[in-house]
């Protein structure tokens, strides 16, 4: 027996008694299944609320303008392609598990990069926000110019706070994240070659 | 095939390939269960013909090297003490894993899961195949691994 066989036999004969055994696996296994099915119906309910709730609203508020209408629309849109992302989310698949650990690392990286994209996606949502409740307070604040200024001047507010504080410090540390990520997954690349 | 059966076969393996890879007995458990819950997933997509073992591997694998979009990854782990151990376990060889584990976290992370896979007695064609490495270059890095391996326990006294 060499030296290294010894090494081999300290290895092999590390305890994994105190793993949980197979019923406990197989109760984890399904309350993450059940978790993940929660949350799926927890969006579409959402969603569905949310339609009820705005052909409510559109039936019940007797608008006159064309802008609270479009309001209404935009919001809904708003919603809907939040729950759509997050269930997109929900569905990304795990199969590059299944790769060879070089070609899962690339794979990775370009997660990483398509992790911006998802970014870029709640801003547009946001976007359309903003832009629904411009449209959607146009009609109430129209007749006092006082309600006007502080309707308006509240989503102002609001943009600059996001936009110009927020926003800037949000980016620059998913930037951080991600670059620091991607040099990870560089090195460990490297380290396959 | 039985997952149960999977599980009990292979648990103790991966877990030790875990271990090797983050050096933290709780972690190595987490990602143990994880690499479990995703052959649990996938297992329809198991090809029969295929090799089990060579496939769970690199679940496992893949699940260590996802750990590094864990912040705190980066910062050396600690050792973590072998807790939950009844008092009959035998000092010296218990001193001997916790050395084995330190000397392996010294080396660089795909070092680190080549090693595990060897020490699990998987064949170096199979360990190229999970890595995504040729053949020959597993070679030289199981034989240099295996150099510095046998020096610090040589140095240290630990045969």
């Amino acid at each position: 027996m060499d030296n290294f066989d010894n090494i081999k036999n300290i290895w092999q004969s590390e305890r994994a008694d105190s793993l949980p055994n197979v019923d406990i696996i197989n109760m984890n296994i399904k309350k993450y299944k059940s978790k993940k099915r929660r949350t799926i119906f927890l969006l579409i309910s959402m969603l569905i609320i949310c339609f009820i709730i705005m052909i409510n609203v559109w039936f019940s508020n007797k608008s006159t303008l064309w802008t609270t209408r479009l309001g209404e629309i935009l919001v809904f849109m708003t919603i809907a392609f939040t729950i759509y992302i997050n269930l997109k989310l929900l569905q990304k698949s795990k199969a590059e598990e299944l790769l060879n650990n070089e070609a899962f690392l690339s794979k990775l990286k370009k997660e990483q990069v398509e992790s911006e994209t998802e970014t870029k996606q709640r801003r547009i949502a946001f976007a359309i926000l903003s832009l629904a409740y411009v449209f959607y307070i146009y009609e109430k604040s129209a007749g006092s110019i006082q309600t006007l200024i502080t309707g308006y001047g509240l989503l102002v507010a609001v943009i600059i706070v996001i936009w110009f504080i927020y926003r800037p410090i949000a980016l620059k540390k998913e930037q951080q994240k991600i670059a620091r990520m991607i040099h990870k997954i560089d090195s460990l690349k490297k380290q396959i070659i | 095939m039985d997952f149960d059966v999977i599980y009990k076969e292979f648990s103790p393996r991966i877990f030790r390939v875990c271990l090797g890879y983050i050096n933290n007995y709780d972690k190595a458990k987490d990602l143990t269960q994880d690499t479990f819950i995703a052959v649990w997933e996938n297992l329809a997509k198991f090809r029969e013909d295929a090799n089990i073992a060579t496939w769970i591997y690199r679940i496992a694998t893949n699940k260590c090297l996802r750990q590094i979009e864990n912040e705190n990854r980066s910062k050396k782990i600690a050792v973590a003490p072998f807790m939950e151990i009844e008092d009959h376990v035998d000092d010296n060889k218990e001193a001997k894993h916790h050395f084995l584990r330190d000397c392996i976290a010294e080396l660089p992370e795909m070092e680190r899961l080549i090693i595990g896979l060897y020490l699990e007695d998987l064949p170096q064609e199979k360990i190229a195949e999970i890595v995504g490495m040729s053949h020959a270059n597993v070679r030289v890095k199981v034989h240099r691994i295996k150099e510095i391996l046998t020096k610090k326990f040589k140095t240290n006294g630990q045969f």
